[in-house]
Formats: structure tokens, C-alpha cells, sequence
């Protein structure tokens, strides 16, 4: 089939090649000379972006951990009030970047905020008076991306607790362990490889954070790369501290993949069913939906409400026409991005599936690779190679011809959707890849022995069991977009905004309640996702109680870029 | 000396009760097995027994202390009765050694090595102690979920299915050997099965259990040949049931005049001239010469040393015979035949 539709191996390598061409550029970067910014920054500065990066990385770990794994627990082994709704409610925060929940919490958290406000009125404090928590500070962060992080651990360990053969841990009762010693000697550590990849993903996301350590004034690499950039205009230091960045990420998807590895080993998932959910009363009930609402209610509501209440607050002055065009803008580049994406996903899964080389099968993995990479560093590295091409371009033009054709790619939105693509493709190879697996081969098989053309084969199987695929895949790759901030706010053109970028700017100008609408309809969007990837976590449960054993689908989106 | 003991044990899922009003004893160090269709309850049972499901009604006594009951339920962890669970459960983070210690934790280290090495001989898998689950066969993870949970020396083990996922002649071997293991460590036990060969090659005594409730309760002998009621012969073997007539203390049937036993679980009110169902298993019948009964070979299954030939008798009712295959009738041929059974089973007609 392969020949009769004309996809070729070489389209495929081709294809990553571009997409790896930023990291590529950005690694290249390693062998040129450290000048003396690089010097500057060794003496100063580079200590505290691996300190904070790191520090801020153990925090969030065990922010993360505590709360993704008790939510889990309570929710996949106990009985309580409201479990039902909490078990997918602990979801909602990953429809908020942390960059978004940071500014609602500094609004409501400041000296001039409500919460400090009221605080002085009861006691009749004055400034300097009393201590309050600087919410601006390290830990301060560590709570923030915590909050909107959580789910990855809570996704993965409630799977992983799920899936764990009922018996494993009624055995552990019979060997005379009670039902929270067996937690902690058999359930948590069967659910290790998978804690460890909810972690590794959280992780990924803090490294790639922005806004927030921006915004909180906090040294890190990302924050870094961009004062290298902007402030000493040195590409060639801030490539290099990409690439620094880089192998922090390298270090996590080994970790993760290692992870995935060891959880086929500790799959011990039999089918024989759900097991009795230990029925919770009095105070242990009260503790434990209490337990689970906490993350809900700190991670989404609040943030939530206080954007709603900025918005409403402001409508009469922020919702103008230049507030539509900015949507406008948004949706378009979002929508553009998304195509461009899907249709790079469609063409190599089913290249991969035809085809099915190892040359073709790595290629679409080097294809992937984007996900873990952060904004900044794609958007360097996309920088870099466009506008030496377009220098180049230039200058040969106005020697050869005497005109000159400007900035033909760097300074425009093919620069910015090139970006998003390299990094949004894995999520659109992701939901492609599980949807193709569904069709089986040997439906292709069936459909051609009872008289169907390759083609026909393709329009009456493949398309209808694809669109809702398909569909997903743009839906997921839409959000992102529209969430994602470092790389947009270094390759847009110029006087380009997109609600993410206004955000940012408003917050930046300490005009808060003005970041409220952009920041609210970014929220509005990206709980569409969180609600597909509820349902479908259902779907699989309920699967899980039938006696029809389907193939695990370890599809899991990347659903908060919130660098 | 009974050790465990069910007093009219029932058990419901939301008020719909699944097993009803079982009662049994069972002897210090004996085998038991519950024997049934899938989806008799006999799991819920054993899962009742092992403390995980609370009891609608009825005690159940373990060695003269109330374990369960509609009020109480002593949790599986301080009950020290042992599991082996369908799917093994084996802890696939954790080596053979540490499976098998798993439930001895609290022993010191002489303690649970010579009891490791002890358990490791006695299920032949001495040497594997740092293998994981996963490097094991099928067999071989049997028996450390076997050796895991006698390790703590329970005073009662349970097993689940445990032979479900083997292939038919690794049941029969692995079924002899856990049977000597569990004789040679005097633990007694309670298996849960629906296949009649292994309840026989495993257990002392047997309960068929059907919709929840438990029909006979009897060494695997007094099962085949005197079961309680229909049920039990049809699950328990091939069978034939003749209609027969009282007479006295004997029945006539189209295979001649026999005398009879009841089933003492569901008896009858026997009186001259009653119309019972007889039960002939398909090996009572034999072939002979001259005084027999005629009958005619309608067909036949060949299975190894015998033939399962289908009979018409006289009176136009058909029964299976099991017949040596070493002597070949022809189909269609009038042979005579005669039972060697000195009583046989009546049951009433339903």
C-alpha cells in the first residue's frame, strides 16, 4: 500500500530533520568558543540559575508527589463523599498555566490584596506591622507550578493503583499486613515506575516554566536565556545555556522512559475487576474528601474565580475591539499551528505504519522529541538558522540585484508556527499513533480481500474511525498553542499579540486585573482537553471491568505546556 | 477435632444474597474443596473465610473463637489464615526470597533464612531465591505463592482457582505435589475449583456448591456414588438416570432389579410402586454372554483405554456405557449387557 499512496522514507527523514533542525542548531552551539559573556556568567550567574532551577525542582517534586499521590490513593481504593466528582475535578488545574495561576494568587496574595487588606482591617495593622509570606519568592513558585503540576503524579499513580491486580494486595492482608502497611509495602511500590513518570513529566514542565519564574523574579535557566538574549543580545551564550538546559531535560525523558520501561515488568493487571472501595465515615471522610478537594480548590477554583472576577470587574475597558482582534489572532495562529501539526502527524504514523522501517520508525521519534524541549530554547533555536538564512538571503539580493527582501521568515508568523510545531508535534503524533492502532492491519486485510481499492479501504475505514482522532489531535495541539508564552513572546513579529503575550504584558505592567480577560479565555479553552482526557480515562476504567481485555493505551497528551 | 466450622453462613451483595445458610466442619488438617459451576459463590465463600467479606448472617469459628460474624469480622491481617490467590498475586517488585518472607517479616534472620531454604527444597526451586516473579513459569510461580503464604505457618490456607491458569497436565502433577506439601506442613485447607478432577486428586472432602448453596458435603467417594441429588451426579461425571420402580427394598429398572440407597441429604418418602430416576454410571454397565439384558450400540466415542458407547435398551431408553476398548463391537450390533453395581442411587422425580 505503501508505494500505491506514494509515501517515501526519505519524506519522513526529511520531515524530522526540520523538526530536530532547532535543537540541532542549539547543540551545534556547544563546539563554538565560550566568549566572554560566558565568563561573566560562570562567575556570576550560572550558579544561581542551577540552583534555583534545582531547588525549584525539588519542590515542586515533593509538591507534586504529596498531593498526586494521597489524591490518588483516597480516590482509586476509598469511598467517600464526593469521590465521583473529585476524581476527575483533581484534573481541572492543568487547564491553568502556572504563569496564569502565579498572577492570580500575587493579586490575592500581595500587600494590596483582599487577603492582606482584610487582614489589617480586622487587626488594625499597618505596613511593616506584622509578617505575611512573601507569595513572589522561591517557595512561592515551587507552589504555583505544584498546584497546576499535580496531576501528571495523580493521573499516572491513580492509573497505575487502578490497574493493580486486587489480589496483589489481598495477598498482602493474608501475610498479616493491615490495609495501609500493604499501601506502603506493595501498592506504592508496584505504582513506583509510574509515580516516577508523572514526576519526570511535571519536572519537564517546571524546567520549560517561564512566566512564572519571570514574573516571581526568580533566576533560572529559562529566565536567564532570555536576559542573555535580550540583555547582552549574545546568541551565541544563550544557545549555549539552551544546550545546559537541554541536558537537565535529557536527564529527566531518561528517567521517564527508563520508568515506562520498568512498568511492563510491574503491570500485574489481571482483569478480575475492581476492587471494594473501603468505605470511609465520620472524620476519615470528612479528612479525605477534604484531602482531595484541597488541590481542586487551590490549583482551579480560586485561581478561576479571581480571573473571573478581574474580567468582570474590567469588562468595560478591556473587552474593546482590540480585545477581539487579539482573540482573533490567537485562534487563527492556534488553529494554523494545529493543521500544520496534524497533518505532519497523519503523514508520518501512517508512514510509520506502512512503511515500518527502523530507519522510518526512528525517524518519527526524532520527530517527537519536541515535547520535553522548552519554548525558549526551540524558539532560539528556530531564532538562530531563519535569520542567518534570511541575512543571507538579503545580503546576496542587494549585491546580486541591488534589492533587498528584509526579514523573510525570522521576523514573521511562519517563524512562530515552525516553533510550535516542533514542539507541539509529539502530542499530535500521540493521539494520530493510538487512534491508527485501533484500526487493526487486518481490517486493511479484510477491506482489501472483499473487493475494496487501497483507496476505498482508506475512505470507508480509515476516515470515519479517524475523524474523532483526528479531532483530538487538533483540539490538543489548539490549546497548547494558546497556552504556550517564551516561545511566543521571542518569535512573534513585531506589534503581533496573542492573549498569552497580553497576559504576560498586563501582569508585567502590574495591571493584574487587566490580565484577567486574555488569561480567563486561555482557562475557558484548555478545560476542554481536561474534560476529553477525564472521559477517556473513564472509558478505559470501564474497559478495565469488562471481560474484553484492549490493548493499554499508554497514550498520555501533554496537556499543560505552561512554559 | 474440628478446626473450622460454618454455622448457616450467608452472604449478600447489596441485600441480594449470593450464598445461603452453608454449614460445614471441617477437620484438623483435612483438604476441603468447594466444588461448583462458575458463579456459585464458592469464591465469595472462601473470600468470606479469608476475612475479606463481611457475613449476612451465621458465625464462622476458627479452633472454637467466632472469626466472623453479621456483627464482626476479624480482618484477613490477624486471622493467620493463608491464601493462594488465582493470578498468583505475587509481588512483582519483590524477589523470590522476599515473596516467600513477605509474611515472616517480624521473624529474626536465622528464623526466616532456614525457613526460606526449608520452603525452597520442599517446593524444588532451591537456587532461585533472587530471581523476580516474571523470570518463573507458570508451575514454578504456583509454588512460591503456595510456599509464600504457608510460610507464616497459618493454621488454615485457602486457595483460589489455583490451577486455572495451568496447562491439564501440570494440574494433576502440581494438585499431587501441593497435596503432599500441605499433608507434610499438617495445614489444613480450603480450595475453591470447578473442575471436578482436581477436587478429587487434591481434596478429603468435598461441598458441591450450586446457586449458593452447599448440596452435599462428603469424601469425593460418597459424591460419585452416592450423590445427593441430580445436580450433583450430573456435575460430578458422566450419568445415566433410568426410571425405576419401588418394590420393598428393591427398584425395578429396564437393566433388572436392584437394591437401593437414598440420598441422605434430600430423602424420600419411599412406598411401594413410587416412580423414581436411577442413577447408572456409564461404567457399572458391563458386556456378557447369554443372561444379560439386550441392548443395541448406537454409537460410540473412543476415548483411550475405553469406548463411551450409547446404548438403547428395550425399553427405548438410551444410557452411556464405558466399555474397554481393547474388545470392538460393531454399531448397530445387539449386544447383552449387566450392571455390577450392588445398590444404586434413587432420586425423586422432579
Amino acid at each position: 500500500m505503501a508505494s500505491v499512496f506514494g509515501i517515501r522514507a526519505w519524506w519522513v527523514i526529511t520531515i524530522a530533520i526540520v523538526m530536530a533542525l532547532p535543537i540541532l542548531v542549539i547543540l551545534g552551539f556547544v563546539l563554538q568558543p565560550f566568549n566572554e559573556n560566558w565568563q561573566h556568567l560562570l562567575d556570576n550567574l550560572l550558579f544561581e540559575y542551577v540552583s534555583n532551577s534545582l531547588l525549584l525542582m525539588l519542590g515542586v517534586s515533593v509538591g507534586v508527589l504529596s498531593m498526586g499521590i494521597i489524591a490518588a490513593w483516597l480516590t482509586s481504593s476509598c469511598d467517600f463523599p464526593g469521590r465521583s466528582i473529585l476524581s476527575w475535578a483533581l484534573l481541572l488545574p492543568l487547564a491553568i498555566p502556572a504563569y496564569i495561576v502565579a498572577y492570580t494568587y500575587t493579586g490575592l496574595l500581595d500587600f494590596s490584596g483582599p487577603v492582606q487588606e482584610q487582614l489589617r482591617n480586622w487587626f488594625d495593622w499597618g505596613y511593616g506591622d506584622y509578617w505575611f509570606p512573601e507569595i513572589r519568592s522561591l517557595v512561592g513558585a515551587m507552589c504555583m507550578l505544584s498546584l497546576v503540576l499535580y496531576p501528571y503524579v495523580y493521573m499516572m499513580a491513580r492509573a497505575a493503583f487502578l490497574e493493580q491486580s486486587v489480589s496483589v494486595l489481598d495477598a498482602s492482608r493474608t501475610l498479616g499486613y493491615s490495609p495501609l502497611k500493604g499501601f506502603i509495602s506493595v501498592a506504592l511500590p508496584l505504582a513506583r515506575p509510574a509515580i516516577i513518570t508523572g514526576v519526570s513529566l511535571a519536572l519537564m514542565e517546571t524546567l520549560a516554566d517561564y512566566g512564572t519564574v519571570q514574573y516571581f523574579g526568580i533566576s533560572t535557566f529559562t529566565t536567564g536565556i532570555f536576559r542573555t538574549w535580550y540583555g547582552l543580545d549574545d546568541s551565541v551564550t544563550s544557545a549555549q545555556l539552551a544546550s545546559l538546559l537541554l541536558s537537565f531535560v535529557v536527564v529527566l525523558i531518561f528517567l521517564e522512559r527508563q520508568s515506562r520501561q520498568k512498568a511492563k515488568f510491574h503491570n500485574v493487571s489481571n482483569g478480575s475487576g475492581g476492587a471494594a472501595r473501603f468505605k470511609l465515615s465520620g472524620w476519615k471522610a470528612f479528612w479525605a474528601t477534604l484531602a482531595c478537594s484541597l488541590p481542586v480548590i487551590f490549583g482551579f477554583i480560586v485561581p478561576a474565580g479571581q480571573l473571573l472576577f478581574w474580567t468582570i470587574s474590567t469588562a468595560d475597558q478591556t473587552l474593546d475591539e482590540s480585545f477581539f482582534r487579539l482573540a482573533t489572532n490567537s485562534l487563527l495562529l492556534a488553529t494554523v499551528a494545529a493543521l500544520v501539526a496534524v497533518c505532519l502527524a497523519l503523514l508520518l504514523c501512517y508512514a510509520k505504519r506502512l512503511l515500518n522501517t527502523p530507519s522510518v520508525k526512528g525517524a518519527v521519534s526524532v520527530a517527537s522529541m519536541g515535547y520535553a524541549i522548552p519554548g525558549t530554547v526551540i524558539a532560539i533555536g528556530v531564532m538562530l538558522p531563519l535569520a542567518w538564512f534570511d541575512n543571507a538571503l538579503d545580503a546576496w539580493l542587494t549585491s546580486a540585484f541591488g534589492i533587498s527582501s528584509g526579514l523573510l521568515l525570522s521576523g514573521t508568523l511562519f517563524a512562530l508556527v515552525f516553533a510550535y510545531t516542533v514542539r507541539f508535534l509529539s502530542v499530535s503524533i500521540q493521539a494520530v499513533d493510538a487512534g491508527l492502532a485501533k484500526i487493526k492491519p487486518s481490517m486493511d486485510d479484510a477491506g482489501r480481500s472483499l473487493g475494496l481499492t487501497p483507496m476505498s479501504v482508506l475512505k470507508t475505514i480509515h476516515v470515519p474511525l479517524m475523524r474523532g482522532t483526528v479531532l483530538t489531535a487538533l483540539l490538543l495541539v489548539f490549546v497548547d498553542v494558546l497556552k504556550e508564552l517564551p516561545a511566543t513572546l521571542i518569535l512573534r513579529p513585531f506589534n503581533f499579540n496573542t492573549l498569552a503575550v497580553r497576559a504576560y504584558e498586563m501582569a508585567s505592567d502590574e495591571r493584574l486585573a487587566d490580565a484577567g480577560a486574555p488569561a480567563l479565555m486561555i482557562v475557558v479553552v484548555g478545560i476542554i482537553p481536561v474534560i476529553l482526557l477525564s472521559r477517556s480515562i473513564a472509558r478505559s476504567q470501564l474497559k478495565r471491568n469488562s471481560p474484553l481485555k484492549l490493548p493499554k493505551n499508554n497514550h498520555l497528551p501533554n496537556m499543560a505546556s505552561l512554559s | 477435632m474440628s478446626v473450622l466450622e460454618l454455622k448457616s453462613v450467608s452472604l449478600a451483595f447489596d441485600e441480594q444474597v449470593v450464598v445461603e445458610s452453608v454449614s460445614l466442619k471441617l477437620k484438623d488438617g483435612e483438604i476441603a474443596c468447594l466444588l461448583g459451576p462458575s458463579g456459585c459463590g464458592k469464591t465469595t465463600l472462601l473470600r468470606a473465610i479469608a476475612g475479606f467479606k463481611p457475613l449476612h448472617s451465621g458465625t464462622i469459628d476458627f479452633a472454637g473463637s467466632i472469626l466472623s460474624s453479621s456483627s464482626k469480622t476479624v480482618p484477613p491481617e490477624n486471622r493467620r489464615v493463608g491464601m493462594v490467590f488465582q493470578d498468583f498475586a505475587l509481588f512483582p517488585h519483590l524477589t523470590i526470597a522476599e515473596n516467600i518472607c513477605f509474611g515472616i517479616r517480624q521473624q529474626s534472620r536465622k528464623e526466616k533464612s532456614h525457613r526460606l531454604s526449608e520452603l525452597l527444597g520442599l517446593i524444588g526451586l532451591a537456587g532461585s531465591e533472587d530471581k523476580y516473579p516474571h523470570e518463573l513459569s507458570g508451575g514454578q510461580q504456583q509454588r512460591v505463592a503456595l510456599a509464600r503464604a504457608i510460610a507464616p505457618k497459618p493454621h488454615l490456607l485457602l486457595l483460589d482457582e489455583p490451577f486455572s491458569s495451568m496447562d491439564v497436565e501440570l494440574r494433576a502433577s502440581l494438585a499431587k505435589e501441593i497435596r503432599s506439601i500441605l499433608k507434610h506442613e499438617k495445614i489444613s485447607a480450603v480450595m475453591v475449583t470447578h473442575d471436578q478432577h482436581e477436587a478429587f486428586s487434591m481434596a478429603d472432602r468435598i461441598g458441591v456448591i450450586n446457586e449458593g448453596s452447599l448440596l452435599q458435603w462428603a469424601t469425593a467417594e460418597d459424591l460419585y456414588h452416592s450423590p445427593a441429588n441430580r445436580f450433583v451426579a450430573r456435575f460430578v461425571g458422566n450419568s445415566n438416570f433410568l426410571n425405576g420402580v419401588v418394590t420393598g427394598d428393591k427398584v425395578d429398572t429396564a437393566l433388572g432389579r436392584f437394591a437401593f440407597k437414598e440420598s441422605e441429604e434430600e430423602p424420600i418418602a419411599v412406598a411401594d410402586g413410587l416412580q423414581v430416576k436411577v442413577l447408572i454410571r456409564p461404567e457399572y454397565i458391563r458386556k456378557c454372554e447369554g443372561s444379560g439384558n439386550p441392548a443395541t450400540l448406537l454409537s460410540r466415542e473412543f476415548r483411550g483405554g475405553y469406548y463411551l458407547y450409547t446404548v438403547s435398551l428395550h425399553s427405548g431408553e438410551e444410557v452411556q456405557a464405558l466399555l474397554p476398548s481393547l474388545a470392538n463391537f460393531q454399531l448397530g450390533e445387539a449386544v447383552r449387557i449387566t450392571l455390577i453395581a450392588d445398590k444404586v442411587s434413587i432420586f425423586k422425580i422432579d
